[in-house]
């Protein structure tokens, strides 16, 4: 059977329990499918295969650093109404539909070095440089790390930070 | 109000969530594990996932999103 473009949607959770409640729905979606298949073998009447259909959610998904949403991608909203009903950690079974690359951002942050470049100007958010603005000098894609000079040093002294470390603040045109 | 453990580990090298118990990755085949990890995906049909497929997941199952 063809299958159409999946849809995503989200539903908000008491604050801190996103992930047991994607952990609720794994379970329910398994053992309502199997049983849905046992049913179907025994009696494989045409009723339970037309109105019976199986919960069609494709991923449950807990993005890093929100702890009160679960978002669904799923083939029909059906699908994810029955497999969150009664569940007692969700505040509402409101779905919010989401865009697709809107997910993928949250899930699948760009790398801070791909978007450094040598002499874009960066803020240092760790280790003991923290606070302090600087240029890149270098950037090694392969070691993950960046070499700055500190803007307010009185001294030009080169320094090696993990990428990690910075945050673009200004992005020079290239070509200047 | 107690502070909860997190319920698995994740597998270094293809992000797996396993049991805390577990000493080989059952994805992988990995012993290298952490309980570093932030975000979750469960995976439960690979083939018509998109998102699986853009993170490059092809087995069911939990996923963390950050390892570190």
């Amino acid at each position: 059977m063809a299958r159409g473009k999946p849809i995503y949607r989200a539903v908000r959770t008491i604050a801190g329990r996103a992930i047991d409640v994607a952990l609720i729905v794994e379970n329910r979606i398994k053992s309502y499918n199997e049983e849905l298949m046992k049913k179907r073998e025994t009696s494989p009447s045409e009723e339970i295969i037309i109105e019976e259909k199986p919960i069609e959610i494709y991923s449950i998904i807990v993005t890093p650093g929100s702890k009160a949403y679960v978002y669904f991608e799923a083939a029909n909203s059906a699908s994810i109404f029955k497999a969150i009903k009664n569940i007692k950690y969700i505040k509402s079974e409101r779905l919010v539909p989401v865009a697709k690359e809107e997910l993928m951002r949250l899930i699948k942050p760009k790398p801070v070095i791909e978007m450094i470049n040598v002499r874009d100007i960066v803020e240092i958010v760790k280790g003991p440089f923290r606070g302090m603005r600087a240029q890149v000098l270098s950037v090694d894609r392969n070691k993950n790390v960046v070499m700055l000079s500190i803007l307010e040093a009185q001294f030009n002294v080169p320094i090696t930070v993990p990428a990690d470390y910075v945050k673009p603040v200004k992005k020079t045109v290239s070509g200047v | 109000m107690p502070v909860r453990g997190k319920p698995f580990k994740a597998c270094r090298r293809c992000k797996a969530l396993v049991d805390k118990k577990a000493e080989v990755c059952p994805i992988c085949g990995s012993r290298e594990f952490t309980d570093d990890w932030e975000g979750m995906i469960i995976v439960i049909n690979p083939e018509a996932s998109e998102l699986a497929k853009e993170l490059g997941i092809t087995k069911p199952g939990r996923y963390a999103l950050k390892v570190t």
